[in-house]
């Protein structure tokens, strides 16, 4: 399908293209590379954009299939004899993330439009949102892990020639780590596909020499079927299977344990490659889960539903509580992060159909909000020298611009109604309430989510408070200049911080654009399943 | 607010509840009115009055919340039989509900005129200390108080004898403060006599309700002082300084506001009169049923002024006689006193002006021992709860989250960073294996042979 073949493809044409020319001429090419990317991640926002208003917003939500059912489908044969094919289409579930992809390529193009090494630094952006759409598009797992993997090599090379002091440690720490989550997810595929019932002779999607299959709608649909008589493959292996490839999401989401690879990628990667990492590869993670572990194996999902929401509480209480103890900016924003995927695990371990849309909604409205946070970091970065909280105080009178992004930034991360994160976490708790209500769990499991609330409140506003207001003097410039002239954001900066912006009020005020789709796809899943006999009714 | 007019609050079995409201209402009334007394900021007085004339309507709530559970005000009893009481206690919940709600018309009226025109004065002051300090450039005059760094437009210390300078904002705040004083007649009286009233006639049922009742009491007095005090201080008297004496008129456009908002306060008997406390109540109550204003009003005369009851009589005295006679007349025995000689303020402005001088003159005491007493910087230091919010918030929260992001650093990714030195030591280690030596392969190969061998016949 041409959505991910074209990125990748352009990627590594402009980048074989750079490679041959001269060293010398890498300066002069960085503007023709940077146009021709803008260009083309333009085109490609503009077809996920006609893609919306074409396919997406007529669907019949009400009567028409939205689980396991997708549109612009296509497949090809790959390895018949395997059953893999090459198979993609979209849903509730991965369009909103290709969407989302390809809206922030060209605004990450805008907001580090002087990046050094342009001519390079470009078509390795193109390379990373080519990889993350297919990861989002893949309907086979084969594909989905061959482009999980290749996520990691353009970010590999992002963190490592574009970033920070301690680069080299970071890059390589999160290619490991995730690596080796990976490799377990990996793992679990195989055996997922060695496991399954064995189908020679029915044809489909199945290989025609081993008789199983890599097909996910196949499986899902085999897997829900299967359902109403018992586990799907077995209790045992089911649990096994839920575990392994959690494992994998967990590790990319990240949740805490797990998360430590994120604040040393994050603080060293560059602003381009921090924005893609939070705005969409987390959401990898959380993608895959709803993808694979929970459409597959629902019986598995009820039995770790404790487990999964005590991982929720754990990540969202601990990243706030770090947050707030953190002196460098860029690291509270990646604890934020932690936190705030806390609130997406939370909201699948609820297992109501309304916690569900609002992990979806978190996923696409952290993937709005996080890329403005960490430009507002990168501009720190960039204009002030420093990343230190406290190192320029008082700097709204000297950069008002950049003040007022913070601001905007800041307060939508933190739930500010009208804008878009509010609308998730807002589901969250009642779904959350629902749910304690009807499980007759004890209330002091909302005592957590309170906090939280607080102490996100207090982190973004004292960080705040010690940035850019609070000056001992106003009329001398931050330390961390050194006596430089004060500077404000550039113009391309501006423009991305205000597209930014305008989609997080956008979504703030019209949620519906998106949760609708996602929210009868949630109730679909769930309708399916108490009719199959698998889930109890009444959520 | 809401809570209190929820099915469970009217109908429930929440008397001990009610209470601890009433008694949060009164405790706080008492406290911010004592932090009022000596905060030097016009404004930190004015909040400081916010916060005291807010817990008067929590404390007539809880009042009002423990009639509505404790008297059967339904129409009907249980077994469908008309209820005998209705009419009696159904007026006496809305009427007590009704006291508090109509406290927080009349205090929102009052309260933003009294923001408004000290802003006004604020204005002026800082206006007039800029001018002074322009001149100070041309080495007209000189004064070390004047400058930029320390100079505090919000400071009562910066003030005094505006009257005569800004008769307009010095009117309305005037009626503002009787107002909030609950000087008869005036605004807030018709509201907090409710208010008051009613925590004495709970207090009758349940002794308990005695202590709210006091503190309000007390609080209408303390309420009287703190009041007077801050318009003694800013309008009245000489002007402490050389900023206060070059202070201008007014600004033009808050005039209008001012004006209807003291309208309003000034004419809260028509409020009053036209059955505000009263909830509309419907047919069935003789006193109020196709009456005119005119009748309205009388009744709130008589009712306020001329109970039957000896009880609400006596205590509706002790009210006025401590907020409208005591607590002023103390505020002013201490400051204000005459103005600047050839000053003049408005004549209806005046009669407060020479009768402050009067008493100054006749009465006036030293209070000095109160003033730097350990109570009274206790006080001035708003009994050191911000102080303590603060410790707890940088000491406590602060501490455990940067101890928290220590151990996110150290064990968490202490545990992760340890794999990954294991790994890589045993590595070396494996790694020594591999000597490049034909003989060592060659000793392994045959070690690893007979391994096999033995393992063979032995199974064998």
């Amino acid at each position: 399908m041409q959505l991910v073949g074209f990125p990748v493809v352009a990627g590594i044409v402009l980048l074989a293209f750079v490679a041959n020319a001269k060293k010398s001429a890498h300066e002069k090419l960085n503007n023709p590379i940077r146009m021709a990317s803008f260009a083309f991640s333009l085109a490609l926002f503009g077809y996920t954009t006609w893609m919306f208003f074409e396919v997406f917003a007529s669907i019949d939500l009400d009567n028409g299939i939205i689980f396991n059912d997708y549109k612009l489908y296509d497949s090809y044969e790959w390895f018949p004899a395997l059953g893999i094919h090459w198979t993609v289409g979209l849903d509730a579930l991965s369009f909103p993330m290709v969407w989302l992809t390809t809206f922030l390529l060209p605004v990450t193009i805008i907001a580090t439009w002087h990046e050094k090494n342009g001519a390079t630094y470009f078509p390795t952006l193109l390379l990373m949102g080519g990889a993350l759409i297919g990861v989002f598009v893949s309907l086979d797992l084969f594909m989905f892990y061959v482009f999980w993997e290749l996520t990691l090599i353009p970010m590999f090379f992002l963190i490592l020639n574009w970033g920070g002091k301690d680069r080299k440690y970071a890059s390589q720490k999160f290619f490991i780590y995730t690596f080796t989550a990976s490799v377990v997810m990996l793992l679990g595929l195989v055996t997922l596909y060695l496991m399954q019932p064995d189908q020679i002779g029915t044809g489909g999607k199945y290989g025609t020499m081993t008789g199983r299959t890599f097909d996910i709608p196949t499986l899902v649909e085999a897997a829900t079927n299967a359902n109403m008589d018992g586990w799907y493959m077995g209790e045992s292996m089911q649990k096994v299977l839920f575990v392994m490839l959690m494992l994998g999401f967990l590790v990319k989401l990240p949740a805490v344990p797990f998360h430590t690879w994120l604040p040393d990628a994050h603080v060293q990667a560059p602003t381009g490659g921090s924005m893609l990492l939070a705005g969409v590869m987390l959401k990898m993670g959380a993608y895959g889960m709803f993808r694979l572990p929970l459409s597959m194996f629902p019986h598995a999902l009820q039995h770790f539903q404790m487990a999964l929401m005590i991982f929720g509480m754990v990540s969202l209480v601990w990243g706030a509580i770090v947050c707030l103890g953190q002196t460098n900016l860029k690291k509270m924003v990646a604890y934020s992060s932690v936190s705030h995927m806390g609130v997406i695990l939370i909201g699948i371990a609820t297992m109501q159909p309304m916690g569900w849309a609002a992990a979806l909604f978190m996923m696409f409205a952290h993937g709005i909000i996080s890329p403005m946070l960490f430009a507002v970091c990168g501009a720190f970065k960039h204009h002030y020298h420093s990343m230190e909280i406290g190192a320029m105080r008082g700097m709204a009178k000297h950069s008002p611009w950049l003040a007022t992004s913070m601001m905007f930034a800041w307060m939508a991360s933190l739930g500010l109604p009208l804008l878009a994160g509010f609308v998730a976490e807002l589901m969250m708790l009642i779904a959350l309430w629902y749910f304690i209500d009807l499980e007759g769990w004890s209330v002091l499991w909302m005592i957590g989510p309170a906090l939280v609330l607080a102490l996100t409140a207090a982190y973004y506003l004292w960080s705040m408070q010690r940035t850019i207001f609070e000056g001992g003097d106003e009329t001398q410039p931050p330390a961390s200049l050194h006596g430089d002239p004060v500077p404000d954001i550039t113009n391309e900066e501006k423009l991305a911080m205000l597209i930014l912006a305008a989609f997080t009020i956008l979504f703030g005020i019209l949620p519906w654009i998106g949760l609708d789709m996602m929210d009868s796809y949630c109730r679909q899943f769930f309708d399916t399943m108490i009719s199959n006999g698998i889930f109890k009714g009444g959520a | 607010m809401f809570p209190f007019f929820g099915a469970d609050a009217l109908h429930g079995d929440l008397a001990d509840l009610a209470f601890i409201i009433a008694l949060v209402g009164g405790i706080t009334a008492v406290m911010a009115a004592a932090i009022a007394f000596v905060q030097m900021d016009l404004k930190k007085v004015l909040a400081y009055s916010t916060m005291s004339q807010l817990a008067y309507i929590f404390t007539g709530l809880g009042c009002a919340m423990y009639l509505a559970n404790t008297l059967y005000w339904h129409e009907y009893l249980p077994d469908g039989v008309k209820n005998p009481d209705y009419y009696d206690n159904h007026y006496i919940v809305i009427v007590a509900f009704g006291a508090a709600l109509f406290h927080l018309f009349n205090h929102a009226m009052a309260k933003g005129m009294l923001f408004m025109a000290s802003g006004s004065v604020i204005h002026e002051v800082h206006h007039a200390h800029h001018h002074l300090h322009h001149h100070d450039d041309h080495g007209e005059d000189h004064h070390d108080d004047h400058h930029d760094d320390h100079f505090d437009a919000q400071s009562m210390e910066n003030m005094g004898g505006l009257a005569s300078k800004m008769p307009i904002t010095a009117t309305a705040m005037l009626v503002g403060s009787a107002s909030i004083m609950g000087l008869p007649l005036i605004g807030g009286f018709w509201s907090k006599e409710g208010i008051i009233a009613n925590a004495w006639r709970v207090a009758q049922d349940d002794p308990r309700f005695l202590l709210p009742a006091m503190c309000v009491l007390i609080g209408a007095g303390m309420t009287g002082f703190y009041m007077s005090r801050m318009w003694l201080k800013t309008f009245a008297g000489k002007p402490n300084n050389e900023v206060a004496a070059h202070v201008g008129p007014t600004n033009t456009w808050i005039k209008t506001p001012l004006f209807i908002l003291t309208f309003v306060s000034l004419s809260s008997i028509l409020f009053a009169g036209m059955g505000f406390t009263h909830w509309a109540p419907d047919e069935g109550y003789a006193f109020m049923s196709e009456k005119s204003l005119v009748d309205g009003i009388i009744y709130e005369l008589g009712h306020a002024f001329a109970n039957e009851v000896p009880y609400f009589f006596i205590i509706t005295y002790i009210a006025i006689a401590l907020g409208a006679v005591a607590g002023p007349g103390l505020a002013l025995a201490l400051y204000g006193g005459q103005l600047e000689e050839g000053e003049s303020a408005k004549p209806w402005m005046m009669p407060v002006i020479r009768l402050n001088a009067w008493v100054k003159a006749r009465f006036n005491f030293d209070n000095s021992a109160f003033a730097n007493s350990t109570l009274a910087v206790a006080l001035q230091n708003r009994l050191y709860i911000d102080h303590y919010y603060d410790m707890a918030m940088l000491k406590i929260v602060a501490g455990f989250s940067t101890k928290a992001a220590e151990t996110d650093a150290d064990v968490i990714d202490g545990t992760i960073k340890t794999i990954e030195s294991g790994s890589q030591s045993l590595s070396t280690v494996v790694r020594s294996l591999t000597t490049g030596s034909a003989r060592d392969y060659i000793l392994m190969v045959s070690v690893g042979m007979l391994a096999i061998f033995m393992l063979v016949w032995g199974v064998a």
